[in-house]
């Protein structure tokens, strides 16, 4: 984003021929972006999954509300994930039919710095736990 | 520019060159087809719609949280049916490639945007769980 290559007018709804002056892509490369979109909903889920199972099943910590601290973010990056990776394919694709450089995405980036962050919080909980006791 | 599949055009732009670079035509002819790009993304759909399957029963069986006992199995069962659709999906677009000629489809839009919005919607149900029903 920000990318003068991501311009503004990405259609909604990107149809096999989305404008005149498009043309086909390599099959290849399609394929390529729809597997990451794939692996972007796979890592959406796990997110998901692991933040339920950290909240829903973890005994709790010493300090009040720690499964929500580490399991809510990690639930909310899932579904930010799940919402931004279909943007990034429809940008991806949009790019690769007029033959401009593929958009950069903020998402992996975004992602490492909240699972690092939910990691280093984690880690402090753990160490701090029986502490008070 | 070999390998038209009916109905579409032949990828590249209208003049015939190819955008990837200068040795694209050379390029085209020693790899004509996808090859095993369809399968691998098969069988990313496949992982992904599993995926899915293992979340809805985790929910459907595992958590205990504290609504009424039908509800969560419920939730369960709208993620398994989110699966399954993935899984169904992954599987319609697979055999339609490999009827012949089709072995280019590749998914649109209105394919993966229902896989999206549904694992956002489970996001967004399990972060309301999390936030008022810790278990």
């Amino acid at each position: 984003m920000g990318d003068e290559t991501a311009d503004d007018d990405i259609p909604e709804q990107l149809s096999p021929a989305a404008a005149a002056d498009d043309y086909e892509p390599d099959p290849r490369f399609s394929f390529a972006n729809e597997r990451t979109f794939l692996a972007w909903m796979r890592t959406a889920l796990g997110l998901i999954t692991a933040g339920l199972a950290i909240t829903q099943l973890l005994p709790p910590f010493d300090m009040p509300g720690g499964r929500r601290l580490i399991g809510l973010p990690l639930i909310a990056m899932g579904t930010v994930i799940a919402v931004v990776s279909l943007r990034n394919w429809t940008a991806n694709e949009h790019a690769m039919r007029r033959g401009l450089p593929l958009p950069r995405s903020p998402l992996p980036r975004i992602t490492a710095v909240v699972v690092t962050i939910v990691a280093v919080i984690g880690v402090i909980l753990v160490l701090v736990e029986g502490r008070g006791s | 520019m070999s390998a038209h599949v009916p109905g579409r055009r032949p990828y590249g732009p209208p003049d015939g060159s190819f955008p990837y670079g200068p040795d694209a035509d050379r390029f085209l002819e020693e790899s004509p087809t996808p090859g095993l790009a369809g399968e691998r993304t098969d069988l990313a759909w496949n992982r992904s719609g599993l995926a899915l399957l293992a979340c809805g029963i985790a929910v459907a069986k595992g958590l205990k949280f504290p609504i009424s006992e039908p509800a969560h199995a419920v939730i369960g069962v709208i993620i398994l049916v989110l699966g399954v659709f993935t899984w169904s999906m992954g599987h319609w677009e697979a055999r339609k490639r490999r009827r012949n000629g089709h072995d280019r489809e590749v998914a649109g839009f209105s394919d993966l945007a229902p896989v999206a919005y549904g694992t956002a919607a489970v996001g967004v149900a399990a972060f309301v769980l999390a936030l008022f029903f810790p278990g």
